[in-house]
């Protein structure tokens, strides 16, 4: 039994070996652009552009976009009908398009269609190029051939039918290729596969037995071997040597069932033929048609045309599913997964030699055969318990065992038998309180021996010293133990939820290392240089142990996510580590990183606390919540960056440009100096994954340096002056390899004619251009003012903010100075030992000036204030006032209906009256009790209302003195109204108002 | 023990009277003064711990690095050092922000001797500065909201609410009480109101630890 098991292993690692990494397929609908979803041609052109021929019209894709190509009734730039035969590409990069209505060619240059001949609508015309005698020669079905002039597009002669096929019906010529002789060979429906030499003129037909239906059909030339496909042959493919008409052989490929599948599209590759069949999806074979693989496509779909693009990425267009490409991004990471468990959180990882080890959280270890197929679970094995439910650190013993830690057992697990020697209780002996944190728990096995553990906050130490002797190492306080690492001078470095701890030799002490402060670390590791990594949940950070240096990375450095769960060191010496947007790789000496994600074919963007595991073979295992995934590091490769990039678009006040050229075309652009507002669209031919592309650019002349970096391709220009400008793009593919910078358009914006010499010279000369002149500086005045009005309020506003700047700045400065001064000096130079100091009433003079500046600025800085904060602002005026008459009582209320708003000037002249009012009632009435009431609302902005129990004054006999006059000269200014009412013993209500305004 | 402290202020001529005016050597010593938050981070990574000052008086409009960055980093970097601000005028929203990164009170500059004094002990006692009704508005409007940000998951104190005894201190320092009528009005001691004050000041600092320790990283303070 054992032995077949091992016998299933080896196989499924031949089967490893065998696989290809899986590619899967991004699918473009009428959803992302296209005009139709039967795609019966796909081609790209030499600038890259790819171009899918549907049964409504072109659309061309230029990475980010499908631009349409379709009829337009009485457009003679567009196409002569939306029903398509065929395109090519002649030698001069014109493309040729055969409709049911014409011909008609595609002018990369202009970007623009013209019709080129049409021989009557409903006929199918077929372009068949031949430009290597400057000609294209155009079938029209039932009528003949047509032969164009390559350049001028004028027909230089015609070929009927009747005079090449005389005794056949030629219904309809889906298919039509020449051979290297010049002889042409096509598939006509309900006949066979002809062969017409154009010396001899002599038709035969080659394989006159074979059904042929419409478009099911292929033909293929390679050298002098063609090969054909039809869906009603009896083979899936046929082929022909073209010299002497033999059918050299024929290959039947099958599904599954042992249907024999019908070729459609064929497409040869390095490794041999990828084949696109009726009736049983995508297949590739090697050239001799062995070992056929099913490309993971949804079956069912019927494919009409493969391209293998310049990046090597396989398109497929199917009939009325659209256009599905290869995911270029994808790397050969494989997922390990048990099929209908949710969720599947994997927390940590091991392997024996033959074995993958995933520790899921809830279903237990969860075994794998290294291709990622999944074995069994050891749930519930042979030992019973639950125990292995939550398995969250491991770390290997000797060969045949690791110490596993988790929410209920810490042991040893003989990975030979799956037996598990549970050491909880005997670690409970000698340290009674041990806690085990869920998720959390950190192993380590030293060059020593000795097994070290965290539980919780307390680090355990198991020696072998004969029987194994446990021992409580330290305790560290509220700090959770969450990664422990043995550095190069044999000490244990614990990482924690507060930061890094090394035991200090000379004393025993453990010390919180300096170096990352109380930073939450998530996993150590050291490099191949002795420099210590930490992942942190905010953070990586590279550590030189000597120099004590400390670099940090995060997302402020580009990293896709700070939060770091395992680091580990690959056998070149690259660094990988895990977080929650993927995994990224580094390059420990350059600080060079590249990332990955779910694009990239990982289980899921998010990874797991202490899953992660390097097997013996090099291999490298990331656990996340969705499985985990392994790869050789060195399997995950990196594309190069082939692709050019272009200009897709350039408008001028976000107005596409009238140009006669297309945008990819133009290589200058010359423009007026009012025409200085420029936006650009780019893209590049890499197609791998286009939305992962980033770009950068620069416009020289103007800017300093790069801008961009950003999967965005889009950059403007406002106002550019007078000059010559440069505009340079690079672009990077989806493994983030970055390209030449390719200038893209040379721009010159010329200066208005009035700033050139000559016009200057002319000025002087001619009268006529002098009134010119005159009336562009009427226009210019006019101009002017009208700018002016529009700054005015701009103007008035930053005004405000400059005062109380300068104000704050200067005066506020310089009196807080003379104040410190006069302090200093007081308290140096003290000639008078009597009550009061002539420096005193300097000082307070200086603080009383301070305040009121104070105030000032308060008020103007501001468009409005608040009541509730006028209200504040009075409350700590008051209280400060009475700060040394402990015996005064000032009690406050606010009734605010609604928060209203006071302008600056009003503000400043109420925030008078009510000090004036304060002071009243403190230094001349001599209050004690003073009750003060703000409120709002009632048809009221702002009501103050004071009440004291002073002494009062008689109203009729006193007029009012000079504060009250000053109070009600300032109510006035407000538009406030002031009422006061005193008597002498009954105190002084006084009430300010400022009634709503009625609109 | 005299009580050490730090001053840091752009203008020479400040320090130079601040020191003068607080500092007799004996009561209260100078540990350092600095002209910007980067020269006193820089001061204070050099000094070793049992010289650090207790208090420092932080002013808050300085060039390089001002005093509410300043506090943000070096109160998470030295946790037993506390930030008086001081300034000239009392602009709420700066002082607010000051008091949000880590300050535990803030002076104005004009204050006499006595008075810097009196709050200098008062923080170091691990008393909550006096607040103005502006600041204590804000306070409550901003801790009264219950989506704080939390720190971590680990029990932290900065995400508890403010309890009812300190929404009534926060109510009178609104209503324009100062301490002494506060603990009268609610039977309790001025002390004990200093207390909940320094509770309240705690619950403002809503600074990020981990990005103070990462900037302190980067630029070398650490």
């Amino acid at each position: 039994m054992k032995k077949l098991i091992l016998l299933l292993f080896s196989m499924a690692d031949v089967f490893c070996l065998l696989a290809q990494p899986p590619s899967t397929f991004v699918r473009y609908t009428v959803d992302d652009g296209l005009p139709q979803n039967s795609i019966w041609q796909l081609f790209q052109d030499r600038r890259g552009f790819i171009w899918s021929a549907t049964s409504d019209g072109l659309a061309r894709f230029d990475g980010q976009r499908f631009n349409v190509y379709k009829h337009q009734i009485g457009n003679q730039n567009s196409l002569s009908d939306n029903g398509f035969t065929k395109m090519v590409e002649d030698r001069y990069g014109y493309i040729w398009i055969g409709t049911s209505a014409g011909v008609d060619r595609y002018d990369p240059f202009t970007d623009k269609i013209t019709r080129m001949y049409s021989e009557g609508v409903g006929l199918n015309h077929i372009p068949l190029d031949c430009s290597e005698t400057n000609e294209m020669w155009v079938w029209i079905n039932t009528k003949g051939f047509a032969v164009l002039d390559l350049l001028t597009g004028k027909i230089k002669k015609s070929i009927p039918a009747a005079s090449i096929l005389p005794v056949l019906s030629v219904e309809n010529c889906p298919q039509i290729e020449k051979d290297i002789d010049g002889n042409i060979w096509m598939i006509v429906d309900q006949t066979g596969l002809l062969r017409w030499s154009r010396t001899a003129n002599t038709c035969e037909n080659v394989m006159p037995g074979i059904k042929l239906y419409g478009r099911h059909t292929v033909l293929q030339m390679e050298n002098d071997t063609l090969w054909v496909g039809a869906a009603e042959s009896e083979n899936t493919l046929t082929c022909i040597n073209v010299r002497n008409k033999n059918v050299l052989r024929s290959f039947s490929l099958t599904s599954a069932d042992g249907e024999i599948l019908r070729a459609t599209a064929l497409l040869r590759n390095e490794s041999g033929w990828i084949v696109g069949t009726l009736n049983g999806g995508i297949v590739t074979c090697k050239s001799d048609f062995s070992s056929r693989t099913f490309m993971s496509l949804t079956s069912g779909i019927q494919w009409y045309s493969l391209l293998i693009d310049h990046n090597g990425i396989l398109w497929a267009g199917s009939d009325g599913t659209g256009v599905h490409k290869q995911n270029g991004a994808m790397k050969a990471f494989y997922t390990m997964r048990r099929n209908n468990a949710e969720p599947y959180l994997v927390k940590n990882i091991f392997t024996s030699d033959s074995l993958v080890y995933t520790c899921v959280y809830h279903y237990g270890i969860d075994v794998f055969a290294p291709n990622g197929s999944y074995l069994k679970s050891l749930h519930a094995g042979s030992n019973g318990s639950g125990k292995f439910r939550f398995i969250s650190a491991s770390t290997q013993d000797d060969d045949v065992h690791y110490w596993l830690m988790g929410d209920s057992c810490f042991g040893r697990f003989s990975v030979s038998d799956h037996s598990f020697t549970d050491y909880l209780d005997s670690v409970r002996g000698i340290v009674p309180d041990i806690t085990i944190i869920p998720h959390l728990s950190a192993l380590c096995k030293t060059s020593d021996q000795t097994l070290y553990a965290g539980f919780g906050n307390q680090l355990v130490a198991l020696r072998k010293n004969g029987a194994t002797q446990i021992e409580l190492v330290h305790r560290f306080e509220n700090s959770n133990i969450s990664a422990l690492v043995e550095l190069s001078s044999d000490e244990l470095l614990v990482g924690t939820y507060h930061g890094l701890w090394l035991k200090d030799k000379s004393n025993g002490n453990w010390v919180q290392q300096k170096n990352i402060g109380d930073l939450h670390v998530k996993s150590l590791c050291v490099d191949a240089d002795g420099r210590l990594w930490v992942g942190t949940i905010s953070g990586l950070f590279q550590i030189n142990l000597q120099s004590e240096s400390v670099e940090l990375f995060d997302e402020a450095d580009g990293l896709p996510n700070s939060f770091i769960y395992g680091i580990m060191k690959d056998e070149k010496g690259a660094l990988w580590f895990s977080h929650n947007k993927g995994l990224s790789k580094v390059d420990p000496r350059t600080h060079a990183f590249v990332h990955y994600n779910t694009t990239h074919g990982l289980q899921s963007n998010e990874f797991n606390t202490g899953a992660y595991h390097q097997a013996k073979d090099g291999r490298l295992f990331f656990g996340g919540i969705n499985g985990t995934n392994g790869f050789m590091p060195d399997e995950i490769s990196v594309r190069p960056q082939i692709s050019a990039v272009y200009l897709s678009s350039i408008r001028l006040f976000d107005e596409p440009i009238s140009s006669d050229t297309s945008a990819w075309a133009l290589k200058s652009l010359l423009l007026s100096y009012e025409q200085n507002t420029l936006s650009f669209d780019f893209t590049s031919s890499d197609y791998a994954a286009p939305e992962l592309n980033l770009f950068s650019w620069k416009m020289e002349g103007i800017d300093e340096k790069w801008s961009g970096v950003t999967s965005r391709s889009y950059c403007r220009y406002p106002n550019l002056p007078p000059g010559h400008y440069h505009l340079l793009v690079k672009t990077a593919n989806c493994d983030g390899v970055w390209g030449e910078p390719t200038e893209v358009l040379a721009i010159y914006i010329a200066p208005p004619w009035w700033t050139t010499w000559w016009f200057l010279t002319t000025l002087f000369a001619s009268g006529t251009i002098l009134i010119a002149g005159f009336t562009y500086y009427l226009l210019s005045l006019q101009r002017k003012r009208h700018l002016r009005e529009i700054h005015t309020q701009e103007r008035i506003h930053s005004e405000r903010e400059r005062i109380s700047r300068d104000l704050h700045d200067n005066v506020g400065a310089q009196l807080a100075l003379i104040l410190s001064q006069i302090e200093w000096l007081k308290k140096t130079n003290q000639p008078h030992s009597d009550s009061i100091h002539p420096l005193d009433e300097l000082s307070t003079t200086a603080k009383d000036t301070i305040r009121k500046l104070r105030e000032s600025i308060w008020a103007v800085q501001r468009d409005t204030i608040p009541i509730d904060e006028f209200s504040d602002k009075f409350k700590a005026y008051a209280m400060d006032q009475i700060r040394y008459q402990p015996d005064i009582r000032i009690t406050f209320s606010e009734t605010f209906a609604k928060i209203t708003t006071l302008t600056p000037t009003i503000t400043l002249n109420i925030f008078s009256i009510c000090q004036e009012a304060l002071t009243n009632a403190l230094k001349h009435a001599n209050a004690i009790e003073i009750k003060i009431n703000f409120s709002s609302g009632n048809g009221n902005t702002f009501l103050f209302e004071m009440s004291d129990d002073g002494k009062g004054y008689d109203q009729n006999q006193k007029s009012d003195g000079n504060g009250l006059r000053n109070i009600r000269y300032r109510a006035s200014q407000a538009g406030a109204e002031i009422t006061i009412t005193s008597a002498p013993g009954k105190g002084t209500q006084i009430r300010l108002v400022i009634p709503e305004k009625k609109h | 023990m005299p009580l050490t402290i730090a001053i840091v202020d752009d203008k020479a001529v400040i320090r130079r009277s601040m020191e003068q005016k607080l500092c007799d050597g004996v009561k209260v010593k100078l540990a350092l003064t600095a002209g910007d938050g980067d020269e006193f981070l820089k001061k204070m990574k050099a000094l070793p711990i049992a010289q650090h000052p207790q208090v420092v008086l932080m002013d808050i409009d300085m060039p390089v690095m001002n005093g509410i960055e300043t506090v943000a980093v070096a109160s998470v970097l030295y946790p037993a050092t506390r930030f008086l601000m001081l300034t000239v005028f009392d602009d709420d929203e700066k002082i607010f922000n000051a008091v949000k990164s880590g300050a535990s009170g803030y002076l104005l500059k004009e204050e006499d001797a006595t008075t810097i004094l009196e709050a200098l002990y008062q923080v170091v006692e691990g008393g909550g500065a006096p607040m103005s009704p502006r600041i204590a508005r804000k306070t409550l409007s901003l801790l009264m909201k219950s989506d704080l940000p939390k720190s971590s998951a680990e029990g932290d104190p900065n995400s508890d609410p403010l309890s009812p005894r300190e929404k009534e201190i926060l109510q009178r320092l609104i209503d324009g009480y100062n301490y002494k009528r506060i603990a009268e009005e609610l039977f309790i001691s001025p002390n004990t109101v200093r207390n909940h004050m320094a509770n309240i000041y705690e619950k403002l600092h809503v600074r990020s630890k981990v990005e103070a320790v990462k900037i302190g990283i980067r630029k070398k303070w650490f």
